[in-house]
């Protein structure tokens, strides 16, 4: 398709709709009108695979997964001049996935991916510089991005995992989590609770419907007695083997 | 639960009030100490208040950054929180909260800040916040002021409280 018959597409729109096309290529946002035709095309196109795949959670390591491996995989190697392609990747990706959070019907997801989207694009300047930038600072770049890559990496596994996962690894939980995990390997316990056991804090957070499908929740994080009664009540703390696998199980009774 | 408060002034004690029940609940990324949180001031209106975050570099040249988080009142409620990520102005209006506090985790070397919206899909602000990653503040010290004048547009489109106005009389909150 050549760009005049493009610009015979765009005679019959609105022309509200071409003023704000015109805009969007005006401030650099798509390259020409073609661009954007081509974009709305492609959605058009892959919008049911996108969204079978965000059903299933598997869009966004689609999207970005394996670059984020292979960037972990530089930084690790110490293979600088790959990183930054890299990040561009990463960051386009979350970029679309922000242009497809409302398609999807995750409004409230987009300004995560937008913000994240921009973050990922300076890293990418900045590591066209990174000559530039003396030993120490060079070192926190590296130490930074590292960071950043790896708590994208762990979005991407949680998007992985099945959506109950997910709901519970809200921060809210998180700290209890954390001191949960300190509890289980300073004291060798599994903690157990059940639904009815659940603190009103917790049921904020869409576990029930989770809980009441018997569901059993397996965590790999941290935590703490004090920390755990602020979350639950009537907690139990059965002795585990020392055989048990270090995992916190949650089940429903 | 501890709430510092340095400089105030005495004026609109309510939203002062306000404040210490809405205190955001923090997650910044894990940092050399030199690059750390410093503290976070704070501007009260009759609708909103303005917490600037403030850290010693935005970037890697050694600019100062400050984040401004607009948290907007109607009937005594928290209705809406402003933030500016990129200086892109963003609002929500839905968010976790652990009691009555929202929980906003700053993210990147850019101090980003995300809003956990409480939606199983939020992996995102969870990835960002997780212990390996982030550090959690409940107890940051709060002084009255704000940043330089830079700061209340630097490179977006309206000044902040611009921006703060709009959402509150959005949210019919003046």
């Amino acid at each position: 398709m050549g760009q005049n018959s493009l610009e015979l597409i765009s005679l019959h729109e609105d022309p509200e709709k071409v003023r704000a096309i015109d805009k969007m290529v005006h401030d650099g946002v798509f390259g020409s009108r073609a661009e954007v035709y081509r974009t709305g095309a492609y959605l058009l196109l892959t919008l049911k695979e996108a969204r079978r795949l965000a059903m299933l959670d598997k869009l966004d390591p689609a999207l970005v997964g394996k670059k984020v491996r292979s960037i972990v995989e530089s930084l690790d190697n110490d293979r600088l001049d790959e990183v930054r392609p890299g990040l561009v990747w990463v960051a386009e990706g979350l970029r679309l996935r922000a242009m497809l959070s409302p398609l999807l019907g995750h409004e409230d997801a987009r300004d995560s991916y937008e913000t994240l989207a921009d973050s990922f694009f300076a890293y990418s300047e900045v590591m066209r510089q990174f000559e530039k930038y003396d030993a120490s600072t060079q070192k926190r770049i590296r130490s930074d991005l590292k960071r950043d890559v790896a708590a994208l990496q762990n979005s991407l596994t949680l998007t992985d995992q099945e959506k109950l996962s997910t709901g519970f690894r809200s921060p809210a939980i998180e700290g209890a989590m954390q001191q949960i995990k300190r509890l289980y390997f300073d004291e060798n316990i599994v903690l157990a609770a059940s639904h009815s056991q659940l603190a009103p804090e917790l049921k904020d957070f869409e576990m029930e419907k989770y809980l009441t499908k018997g569901k059993v929740l397996e965590f790999d994080v941290e935590i703490s007695k004090s920390q755990a009664k602020r979350y639950w009540t009537n907690i139990s703390f059965p002795r585990a083997s020392e055989k048990q696998e270090p995992t916190i199980v949650m089940s429903h009774a | 639960m501890l709430l510092i408060f340095s400089g105030y002034d005495g004026s609109n004690l309510s939203n002062i009030t306000l404040l210490t029940r809405f205190k955001p609940i923090i997650y910044v990324p894990k940092e050399d100490p030199n690059c750390q949180l410093i503290d976070v001031l704070y501007e009260v209106y009759p609708n909103y208040i303005i917490l600037w975050f403030h850290w010693p570099n935005d970037d890697y040249t050694g600019k100062e950054d400050y984040e401004p988080v607009i948290l907007v009142f109607r009937d005594q409620q928290l209705v809406v929180i402003g933030i500016r990520p990129h200086n892109k102005y963003k609002h929500a209006v839905r968010w976790v909260t652990e009691g009555s506090r929202p929980i906003i985790v700053f993210a990147t070397s850019w101090h980003g800040p995300i809003i956990n919206h409480g939606r199983v899909r939020d992996a995102l602000a969870v990835g960002f916040s997780l212990s390996m990653v982030s550090q959690r503040k409940d107890d940051y010290r709060l002084v009255a002021g704000a940043p330089q004048d830079w700061y209340v547009k630097a490179d977006s489109s309206m000044p902040v409280y611009d921006f703060a106005n709009k959402i509150a009389r959005d949210a019919g909150a003046v």
